[in-house]
């Protein structure tokens, strides 16, 4: 479990982790080259966490302004995991910050929430 | 999307498939539940995908046709815009050949001028309005014949026209050179053509122009503040060309030595007089242009003199065989050597 920051481009959002705190940040467009190789190596470490007895409340965001399809499937997947995580007993709470007035982006995260059960979600409008 | 994102979907499949074919007796309610359960996140996943696709297309579209809304718009704009810049420069800075940015180089141009004779008086005496409407009808066609010949207009002041050759495109001095005297006696033709229709119109003070060209290295670029600059050119060359003008005989195009030199073999002309000009600090060798033919007349061409205390010599070298030439030239070395025994009254 590795604590990272990566830096936003044109195509990949800002991606933040910290174990040590149980913040995970995701911000920005996602529509990378090869979505795989961007997301493998960094969320492994957040899988690495997801399947440990946690200590402390965690915080996953998402301020994401666009994303593509191949970039949905890697939320959908990461949805489940800290759902079944949350099932296991750990604490999280998922917060999807989107516009006002983006609609579209607020009916995603309305849908991804769909799989959540345990885990307390949260719209926050900005 | 490669088939690694759908890994455990791929898992799944696999391990449905290998009880099937190793042990179906063992495959348990609870296998199917499981089988089910992953089926249905499998088929509300694929469902998302495809509401995100279309949402994604749908935004896409919507971004597109904004997007073609601002080009049009900023198309307008830009075509506005290139009323006020010559239209190669328009061209060049918007094809990104030419940077916006204070900077000149020294190119080899012809310099074109012309001025309205006596404007100042025909201002006073006719309605704005109408003077509006023909100095506007006379600019337009005058910029339609610059634009035919390549010309790059540099500006209009007041009634004057600054044209040059040469730059951002060249055809070779010789033929900037050309295009630019061609399109100044195709400036002249026209405005006799104007002069009947105007004067029918009721127009009683003709716009007869005064040309004057001249071909030399001139600083060309943008000059001006980084807030506000021009392209333009610079130079003494540019400042003999205006000069020339001012010397030049109503209606008529009067070019410099250096421009005969490139043109010669298209024109016919008569030599001026030396012209003392304000600023130059030698006499100027001009040339009136009587005709500008479309092809080469070297073979033929006639040498006209008009200078002072002479009255006319008009030299047909055509049809002359080389001793007849030699004979001329001595005729003509023995009245240069009269003419200079003689002396001055002065």
């Amino acid at each position: 479990m590795e604590k990272f920051d990566i830096a936003a481009t044109a195509r990949t959002p800002h991606m933040s982790f910290d174990p040590d705190t149980g913040s995970f940040l995701l911000e920005g467009e996602s529509y990378p080259e090869d979505t795989k190789k961007f997301y493998d190596a960094p969320l492994s470490s957040v899988y690495e966490f997801l399947d440990t007895e946690l200590t402390l409340s965690a915080v996953f965001s998402f301020k994401l302004k666009y994303f593509n399809s191949s970039s949905a499937k890697v939320l959908m997947d990461l949805f489940v995991a800290v759902e079944e995580s949350a099932q296991r007993g750990n604490l999280f709470k998922i917060e999807w910050h989107c516009a006002a007035d983006d609609d579209n982006m607020q009916e995603l995260g309305e849908e991804f929430a769909e799989e959540l059960d345990k885990t307390e979600f949260a719209m926050v409008a900005f | 999307m490669s088939d690694s994102f759908l890994e455990k979907e791929q898992e799944i499949l696999g391990e449905c498939e290998r009880l099937l074919v190793e042990a179906p007796a063992l495959i348990s309610t609870e296998a199917y539940r499981k089988l089910t359960t992953d089926y249905a996140r499998l088929l509300k996943n694929l469902s998302r995908l495809i509401r995100i696709s279309d949402r994604n297309e749908h935004r896409l579209q919507t971004v597109s046709q904004e997007l073609e809304v601002e080009k049009h718009k900023l198309e307008g704009v830009a075509d506005q815009l290139a009323k006020y810049l010559p239209r190669q420069i328009y061209d060049s800075i918007f094809s990104g050949d030419q940077s916006i940015e204070i900077k000149t180089k020294r190119k080899l141009l012809t310099v074109f001028f012309s001025d309205i004779q006596g404007f100042t008086h025909i201002s006073s005496v006719i309605q704005p309005e109408i003077l509006t409407h023909y100095i506007n009808a006379y600019f337009s066609e005058m910029s339609d014949i610059a634009a035919k010949y390549g010309g790059t207009i540099d500006k209009f002041i007041g009634d004057a026209m600054m044209v040059f050759f040469g730059d951002p495109d060249s055809r070779g001095p010789k033929e900037d050179a050309l295009a630019c005297v061609r399109m100044a006696y195709e400036m002249q033709q026209r405005l006799s053509e104007l002069h009947i229709q105007w004067e029918r119109e009721g127009l009683q003070h003709p716009f007869i122009t005064r040309i004057g060209i001249n071909t030399g290295y001139c600083n060309v670029g943008n000059f001006g503040s980084h807030s506000r600059m021009a392209y333009t050119i610079l130079g003494g060359e540019v400042n003999l060309a205006a000069r020339i003008e001012s010397k030049c005989e109503p209606g008529g195009i009067l070019i410099s030595h250096e421009t005969y030199a490139q043109v010669k073999d298209y024109v016919e002309v008569v030599e001026r007089d030396l012209l003392e000009l304000k600023g130059i600090s030698l006499p100027v060798k001009t040339y009136s242009i009587v005709k500008v033919s479309d092809t080469n007349r070297s073979h033929k061409s006639e040498l006209r003199l008009n200078l002072a205390g002479l009255d006319k010599i008009v030299i047909k070298p055509a049809g002359l065989s080389m001793p007849e030439r030699l004979g001329l030239v001595a005729r003509l070395r023995d009245m240069a050597n009269t003419l200079e025994g003689i002396q001055s009254h002065d």
